[in-house]
């Protein structure tokens, strides 16, 4: 990995005051923790930090972006001051998390590869859920840790009713009588205490102990269906024949006693059930015979068969997410890569670093859309390039679907030339043909240059890019909500910028004579 | 007494010294594996001839390599990575100066324009199909038919569905790049090739109204019996080149049955019977000059799971095609795809277990065929006939064992035509074989006592044996008659 200088346009970066939490306020709370947990997903943390040592985060297998995993918060870390500075010494705190997301270039870890791109903006209220989550990985788990911190509870004044018949959903237990009732001192919610093993329904009641007032979260697993009421209100609704399937409600409490009462039936094959209950101060507390297991997730991410690339660009057509499944992968040795999508003949995606791990689809039968390896992914809207528009507000014919060809183009193919990069071709319409050549070009933060080549005759409207926001700085275009700045080097005419349906689109139009060029550059924007 | 003893002992000697020498089928056909280079995966999935002696050969995952010497010592073999990146090829056919590939998506023309040795023009001939990116959506591709048109089968959306433009269709794509919608009904196709009159057939695998895998003909017009993909006979291309959609066939119904009813509805020529002689029905080839042993122009097909090549041999019967499946040769690496003859009678067979397993055991695999020179005794034609069936053999036979009944024996079944995935053997009769004249040196008229349309003939002729003795290498027979042919009955 390049380890050179910041360039100048790295050091335009916002400066935010880092919040300072309360640690207790952090610690405990499971709903913040939980709101965290969401938050590393919608900030797109995810996709570098892995949190789990069974799911990998893609992009940070190529960034070597620090993991979430066990014992990090609090200890020492050694940072370079600037990518690619002078090294110190943090803390792996509040101030220091809150800074890092806020200002990524100014601490970067040392075992990184690369610095973090900034992630959409957090306020200080997400700041707060993010540390608490985070903070909560480090402490062996997150809330959702099915693992340790699971304790055994305990329903007081329990007792059971056990009835039978056949359902396929939970009857009013309230019009049967039950064939068997009884107490159990364990205050466990067990379908065992029915005695028999299909076609039978239980209702188990008791009271649990509530010390803080606060939200509490019910995890109500089943095999078949259920129903929990607290104090007589619905908190979690899992009826209906089903495999063990877990449903989560949530209800305000007052410290006190609180009624329970959980609702059961089995029609045939396994019998299971599974509750916990967590909520301030409380993690996890069992009140059924069995735990939730965590859901076994496929590989997410398949790794295996990383297309590596060495002097030469590399082609990979296949399924790559984010792209049509006419996704042509390029592998630059510049370490910049893009996703050129022959339905739309546009560039759908440009990353960094690692370019595709093959794995998914060279094993089993291949199914399904493999996302990119490397890092700073930027995904483009998947919209064609080109188009003939009636009139200069006339709509950009929209993609409807993944599947949705350009309307009016025609993919022909590419044609491998210097260092083996491909140049695509493709037609508008009958009469005009295009050239469209990307050379990249190395740096620090590597870019690319995309030389587009119009022949025939006739007048035809280029979309450079579109975004919710387009704005014009120092010659170029930052693309709103993305890490892509666009610039039109040697490019007489100025695109326009127009607003439609919602967005705004970057517009150049041709009037072409023989032949026409435009050349885009695509940079990133940190 | 002593002399009884002698006699039994050297009657035993004799069974032995027989039994010992049985012929097997490496006798007549020798089965050369190619060892793949290390760092090479090659799930052999296209097999192509270049003008320049070299053997072209895709990978389901992207490469092509061209291998110098194609029939000289396997391990001095040069492979050489001639492209890659391309998106599940599935066949090779070189034409007019280009390298022609069916990929998912589209029909490629590939070329060496530098000279280098490795393609660097790959142009889009058409790519007027679509694709969801479910791994199901498979599209094989023959060589130009005698109109420069190449045929392309295209998988359904899974079994059952077909989510996207000609899912479940067969397409031409002309020599101007156009394509035309040809016929419908397709379910998982598995190869595609043309036959020596020209003619072109595909192998179709066991699933939603295709109870046992098969060989069937396509023509303009057909509908090969899935209705998946009935929606589009909607689209504009295909109202032009294919008129109304077909009549839906009804579920757990007979192909007999469905076809009166349905005219476009086009039977299997071939059924290979699940779990018999396959379970998955692949590419094919064939021998145009009888350089490859007796076979001229049967069809050597493939069947991936069985990592063998079965043999078919077809016949037209009332203007629709039919024909009798013999297992051929067994001992392929792995589950075998392509295959490919050349006219100086070497078979080239490769393929891959990669998601549904093969017998073979390797991975993936190139295997070489040629014929020894030596003659296999076997069925050479099945034929029907109004009352029975005509057998002629690849030697002169013995007049006793072959003129007796019970030298044979017959069952007959069929398979559910229905919406449901395959289908159990359903029907079964065993019709007795009630004459079996010898018409000839290598030619046996067998009588039965009743055939039944639309129904699987499996013929056992385990006691007939050549006239030096030798008993017959793959002794069983499967007819599948759509028709009975009319009239005389000679």
């Amino acid at each position: 990995m390049h380890r050179t200088k910041r360039t100048q346009s790295l050091c335009v970066i916002g400066l935010a005051a880092a919040v300072v939490l309360s640690p207790a306020q952090a610690a405990d709370d499971a709903k913040l923790i939980a709101a965290g947990k969401a938050l590393f997903q919608l900030k797109i943390c995810f996709t570098c930090h892995q949190v789990d040592e069974n799911v990998p985060a893609p992009a940070g297998i190529a960034m070597k972006a620090p993991k979430f995993i066990g014992g990090f918060w609090g200890k020492k870390r050694t940072v370079t001051l600037g990518y690619g500075g002078p090294e110190a010494t943090v803390t792996f705190d509040e101030a220091y998390f809150a800074e890092s997301v806020r200002k990524p270039m100014d601490k970067v870890s040392k075992e990184a590869a690369a610095p973090m791109p900034p992630p959409p903006a957090v306020n200080d209220e997400e700041m707060k859920a993010l540390i608490a989550y985070v903070r909560s990985l480090s402490e062996g788990g997150g809330a959702e840790d099915p693992n340790g911190l699971i304790a055994k509870g305990k329903i007081n004044n329990f007792t059971y009713a056990a009835y039978k018949g056949s359902w396929d959903k939970l009857p009013d237990f309230s019009k049967l009588k039950p064939f068997k009732t009884g107490t159990a001192k364990s205050g466990t919610a067990d379908p065992g205490l029915a005695g028999v093993g299909e076609n039978f329904g239980v209702v188990f009641e008791g009271d649990i102990e509530i010390a803080k007032k606060g939200d509490y979260t019910f995890n109500l697993g089943s095999d078949d269906g259920t129903r929990l009421y607290i104090n007589g209100k619905l908190v979690v609704d899992n009826d209906g024949v089903h495999a063990m399937r877990a449903k989560k409600g949530s209800i305000a409490l007052e410290p006190g006693a609180a009624k329970l009462k959980l609702e059961y039936f089995e029609k045939g094959g396994e019998e299971q059930l599974a509750l916990d209950m967590s909520g301030p101060g409380i993690k996890r507390l069992q009140l059924a015979k069995q735990t939730i297991k965590p859901q076994r997730r496929g590989q997410a991410f398949p790794t295996g068969n990383p297309i590596t690339i060495t002097d030469e660009a590399r082609i990979y057509r296949n399924f790559i997410e984010g792209a049509s499944p006419r996704g042509i992968g390029v592998g630059y040795p510049e370490k910049v890569n893009l996703c050129f999508d022959a339905n739309t003949m546009q560039i759908a995606m440009l990353w960094h670093g690692a370019f595709m791990d093959a794995a998914r689809h060279w094993n089993g039968r291949g199914q399904g859309f493999q996302r990119p390896s490397g890092h700073y992914l930027i995904h483009l809207t998947r919209d064609q390039p080109f188009a003939q528009l009636d009139s200069a507000d006339a709509a950009w014919p929209r993609a409807e679907g993944r599947d949705t060809r350009a309307k009016g183009l025609q993919f022909r193919g590419y044609q491998l030339v210097e260092k083996r990069r491909p140049v695509f071709m493709y037609e508008i319409g009958e009469r005009l043909k295009v050239v469209d050549f990307i050379v990249p070009r190395q740096g620090a933060l590597p870019s690319i240059i995309r030389m587009l080549g119009v022949n025939g005759t006739g007048e035809v409207w280029y979309l450079a890019a579109a975004a919710k926001t387009i704005t014009e700085e120092n010659g170029g275009y930052n693309i709103g909500g993305s890490m892509l700045r666009v610039s039109f080097p040697g490019l007489g005419a100025k695109p326009i910028i127009r607003d439609n349906g919602g967005r705004q689109e970057l517009l150049i139009k041709l009037d072409v004579v023989g032949q026409a060029s435009i050349q885009q550059q695509y940079e990133w924007k940190l | 007494m002593i002399k009884q003893l002698t006699r039994l002992t050297l009657l035993a000697g004799l069974a032995l010294a027989q039994a010992a020498a049985d012929p097997v089928e490496s006798d007549y056909y020798k089965i050369d594996a190619f060892p793949v280079p290390d760092g090479i995966v090659m799930e052999t999935s296209g097999i192509e001839m270049m003008p320049d002696g070299k053997l072209a050969i895709c990978s389901r995952r992207g490469d092509i390599y061209m291998l110098s010497n194609p029939y000289g010592d396997p391990a001095k073999i040069e492979w050489n990575l001639y492209a890659e990146g391309l998106h599940e090829p599935l066949n090779l056919s070189f034409n007019d100066g280009w390298l022609y590939c069916t990929q998912r998506g589209e029909l490629t023309q590939i070329k060496d324009v530098d000279g280098d040795g490795r393609a660097d023009l790959f142009q889009t001939a058409n790519d007027g199909w679509g694709i969801t990116g479910d791994y199901h959506e498979y599209a094989f591709g023959t060589r130009p038919d005698a109109n420069g048109d190449t045929w392309i089968v295209l998988c359904l959306t899974g079994s059952f569905n077909s989510n996207i433009d000609y899912r479940g269709w067969c397409v031409r794509v002309t020599k101007d790049g156009e394509l035309i919608p040809t016929a419908s009904g397709i379910r998982s196709p598995g190869g595609i090739g043309l036959n020596h009159l020209g003619e072109v057939f595909y192998a179709d695998n066991q699933g939603p109204w295709n109870g046992s895998s098969s060989l069937k003909p396509l023509s303009h017009g057909s509908f090969q019996g899935h209705p998946g993909g009935f929606r589009w006979y909607d689209t504009a291309a295909a109202k032009a080149s294919m008129g109304k959609r077909p009549t839906q066939p009804k579920t757990n119904s007979r192909w007999v049955a469905e076809q009166p009813k349905i005219p476009e509805l086009v039977p299997s020529a071939i059924v290979f019977p699940h779990g018999i002689l396959g379970n998955s029905t692949a590419g094919f080839a064939y021998d145009s000059n009888g350089k490859f042993g007796p076979f001229k122009n049967q069809l050597l097909v493939c069947d991936q799971t069985f990592s063998v090549v079965n043999r078919a041999f077809l016949e037209k019967v009332n203007g629709v095609y039919q024909g009798a499946a013999f297992s051929f040769l067994k001992g392929f690496g792995s589950g075998n795809i392509a295959a490919h003859m050349q006219p100086n009678g070497t078979l080239f067979v490769g393929g891959t277990d990669r998601g549904w397993g093969a017998r073979g055991g390797r991975r993936f695999a190139l295997d070489r065929v040629t014929w020894t020179g030596k003659m296999p005794f076997e069925i050479h034609e099945m034929r029907a006939k109004p009352d029975g069936f005509e057998l002629t053999f690849t030697h002169e036979i013995d007049a006793i064992t072959a003129a007796d009944p019970a030298s044979y024996s017959m069952s007959a079944y069929t398979y559910i035509y229905r919406a449901d995935y395959g289908s159990p053997v359903v029907d079964q009769t065993t019709p007795k074989i009630v004459g079996a004249e010898v018409k000839g040196p290598k030619t046996v008229r067998l009588t039965v006592d009743k055939l039944i349309q639309g129904h699987v003939h499996e013929l056992r002729a385990k006691g007939v044996r050549s006239a030096k003795g030798l008993p017959i290498l793959h002794p069983v027979g499967y007819y599948t008659l759509n028709e009975i042919p009319p009239g005389d009955l000679n």
